[in-house]
């Protein structure tokens, strides 16, 4: 009998295929493992009893993964004949459940030890003693189960410990109301996430991955209230590493589910132990829609490095490495890079035109004044002003006085900065663009439609964007009593739109095969809806898969 | 049969936002059903060439946009076949208004044109700040819009019934910027 498992995974990485493969050559079983782009095939041939035992050893020991989406099982009449040769790679990779199973393992000589050597996920560690530290003295402890106990302990008393991972050497204290964009969550009980953010099944279930990401949450009402918390997002992962698991499982016997780890140089007691084998660098990522956007990874080819810094614009570069992954060299896309640090650019890529063309870039004004000067250039432009003057002169002063020189990006980050400013929108001293922010918090669906528009060019290239319809609008629906947060929605709405037309107008210019999408901006959930929606002509829309959606 | 119902105006500038308004106005008050046919409503705002691809899916379209007429006062309506328009009316009113008359043309020239009715009214044109409030011309006017839309949709075999009676086009104009449309497109 051979049954074939088919796992859609989303990487170009083969961990998965490496986790099989060490799963099952320790068995006495025919196997064979290939690969499809996104789509990873085992097959395994043996008597119908046997192979019931290897799946429940599958189920139990294959680890779950931020790109594994889904997996079908099925019985075919043979192994296929053909050889694939996979590469397995060599990514350092947090802890597996073999791991957990033996180190929690009352009668195992590894229970309790930080230090497992694992044949399934390759974990190796060539230290074998932990040393605590207080106060430069060294603290003894009889056994690691005593030494972890000490140091939950220790943390539930407020003492703030220094401890060195895989990842670097960070501060571990008790959660207290003081959260801020510094500090970042260790979960040390899963089951107690809802307490303090708002979870989806995704973001749990990426939690607990093989690759222990570090996953954006937002702090719920209620905690937020109860606790005077004034941001809204809080950046959580589960422990990555043996010693910070062990510690975890201590610190739930004290009832703590959460703690809060940073790079402060005050602590109280120090854990460490000699190595240089710092390298693991956890993942971060978001989930919009169930998509697994990376923001921050290590964990890829280093080719793609390569190719990324043959280019001095980040968008090009950030394009050319989204082709390379998703192997579009052959294809005609046309790129969208949205970013709150660099230059954004759209940009169309085919082999039929040699190589890239750019569609539309944006300018930046020297000055408010040189917008409002623009827009009263014509009688009805001219009036609009006035009545802004008149109507809100704070706001207009405000305006008129600020130096932009600051949002200097070519980018439309930095023009809903400026317009912001333009409108006088409120804005919390940590917010880093208001515009972005009402419009999350918008109860509404829709906003009001801000005009997107371009200067008429009969080409299809290095169009210009019209920055003075896109105040214009703005201005125009303050004065009829839009609110700032249904105003903002509509310049995320309406920017969603302008993309998805002008996604429209290249495909009738220059026929696409597809639209990719890069840059930090589309990792804001409510703008990776809108845009998701906007474009609807069935074009697929590509990711980086792999490196982070901006270097 | 695809029935489009499409609203065009700026809301910006009072009247000009009527077509925009009125749409949202029939989509609040009224429930369209038909086992052979659909009503898709549609604010085309001031998308004007945009809307190309969207128009050209449909075999009957209703625009509802302002218009200029000789003759003619604010708040008077007027229904026509937009192939047959009738020689006082004239398109030539606002920026807006002249955009659409080339989609529409540009439409025809392509031979994708569909049964397209105008159901067009006089706005009455104040050059003051920016506003959703509209003219008592217009406000009056509205009756007589939506009694010949309505009884043009029922022509086409469309039940029509009232759902909310007591909505007033003014206060429509206050929401039907952030207003999410219920008989969105159908096809």
């Amino acid at each position: 009998m051979v049954l074939e498992y088919k796992f859609e995974y989303h990487s170009n990485n083969n961990t998965l295929v490496s986790f099989l493969d060490n799963i099952l050559k320790k068995r006495d079983i025919k196997y064979k493992v290939l690969r499809e782009k996104d789509f990873i095939f085992l097959y395994i041939e043996d008597e119908e009893e046997k192979l019931l035992n290897v799946s429940d050893a599958l189920s139990n020991e294959l680890p779950m993964s931020i790109y594994l989406k889904n997996f079908t099982l099925e019985v075919v009449p043979e192994i296929p004949n053909k050889d694939y040769e996979i590469i397995l790679d060599e990514f350092k990779l947090p802890h597996c459940s073999n791991c957990l199973n033996n180190i929690e393992d009352k009668e195992s000589i590894n229970y309790y030890n930080p230090f497992f050597d694992c044949d399934i996920c390759g974990t190796t560690c060539d230290v074998n003693e932990l040393k605590i530290l207080e106060d430069n003295n060294i603290l003894e402890y009889r056994n690691y189960k005593e030494l972890f106990g000490l140091l939950a302990l220790k943390i539930s008393e407020g003492k703030r410990i220094k401890i060195k991972t895989p990842n670097g050497e960070f501060i571990y204290g008790k959660l207290s109301n003081e959260l801020n964009e510094n500090k970042n969550i260790l979960c040390t009980d899963i089951n107690e996430l809802s307490k303090l953010v708002v979870s989806s099944k995704e973001k749990t279930v990426a939690l607990l991955s093989i690759e222990k990401p570090m996953v954006d949450f937002n702090i719920n009402g209620i905690y937020k209230t109860n606790n005077n918390i004034n941001i809204d997002k809080i950046n959580i992962n589960c422990p990555n590493s043996l010693i910070l698991y062990l510690l975890s499982k201590e610190l739930c016997r004290f009832g703590i589910a959460f703690v809060t780890y940073d790079n402060l140089p005050d602590f109280d007691l120090e854990l460490t132990y000699l190595t240089n084998d710092i390298n693991i660098l956890v993942p971060k990522i978001t989930i919009n829609d169930s998509k697994v956007l990376i923001l921050e990874n290590e964990n890829y080819y280093k080719k793609l490095d390569e190719i990324y810094n043959k280019f001095d614009e980040k968008s090009k570069a950030q394009f050319m490495v989204l082709l390379e992954e998703n192997e579009l060299h052959s294809k005609s896309i046309l790129n969208l890079f949205c970013s709150s640090t660099y230059d954004d650019n759209i940009c169309l890529y085919s082999k039929k035109i040699d190589g890239m063309l750019d569609i539309l870039n944006y300018k930046i004004p020297e000055s408010i004044s040189e917008i409002f000067e623009k827009i009263s250039e014509d009688e009805i432009g001219k009036k609009l002003i006035g009545n802004y003057k008149e109507i809100f002169p704070l706001e207009y002063k405000t305006a008129i006085n600020y130096d932009i020189s600051k949002f200097n990006k070519k980018s439309i980050y930095s023009l809903w900065n400026i317009a912001s400013i333009i409108l006088g929108f409120e804005k919390n001293i940590l917010s880093k663009n208001i515009i972005f922010e009402n419009a999350s918090n918008a109860i509404l669906e829709k906003g009001p439609r801000i005009d997107y528009k371009l200067f008429d060019s009969n080409k299809i290239f290095n169009k210009e964007f019209n920055i003075n319809k896109f105040i214009q609008s703005g201005i125009s629906f303050k004065l009829a009593g839009v609110d700032d947060k249904t105003l903002s929605l509509g310049y995320l709405e309406s920017f969603s739109y302008f993309l998805a037309n002008l996604v429209d107008e290249v495909n009738s210019e220059f026929e696409l095969d597809g639209v990719s999408i890069c840059g930090d901006i589309i990792a804001n959930e409510l703008f990776y809806k809108l845009i998701n929606k906007a474009i609807t002509k069935n074009f697929k829309i590509y990711y980086n898969r792999d490196f982070p959606i901006q270097k | 049969m695809n029935i489009l119902i499409l609203g065009i105006g700026n809301i910006l500038f009072q009247d000009e936002g009527i077509g925009a308004h009125f749409i949202h106005y029939l989509d609040e008050k009224y429930e369209f059903s038909s086992l052979s046919n659909t009503v898709s409503i549609v604010d085309g705002g001031t998308l004007a060439q945009r809307l190309i691809p969207e128009i050209i899916k449909y075999d009957k379209v209703f625009v509802v946009d302002c218009i200029d007429a000789l003759n003619s006062k604010p708040g008077d309506v007027y229904f026509f076949d937009y192939l047959n328009a009738p020689e006082e009316i004239d398109w030539q009113g606002s920026a807006h208004e002249v955009e659409m008359l080339q989609t529409l043309n540009m439409i025809k020239m392509n031979g994708d044109l569909p049964s397209t009715s105008v159901l067009g009214v006089i706005p009455k044109r104040v050059a003051d700040d920016t506003t959703f409030d509209l003219s008592e011309e217009i406000i009056k006017a509205v009756l007589t819009m939506e009694n010949t839309i309505v009884n043009a949709i029922k022509d086409l075999d469309i039940e029509v019934k009232t759902k909310k009676e007591d909505i007033t086009i003014e206060e429509i104009s206050e929401i039907s910027f952030k207003r999410d449309i219920v008989h969105g497109p159908r096809i």
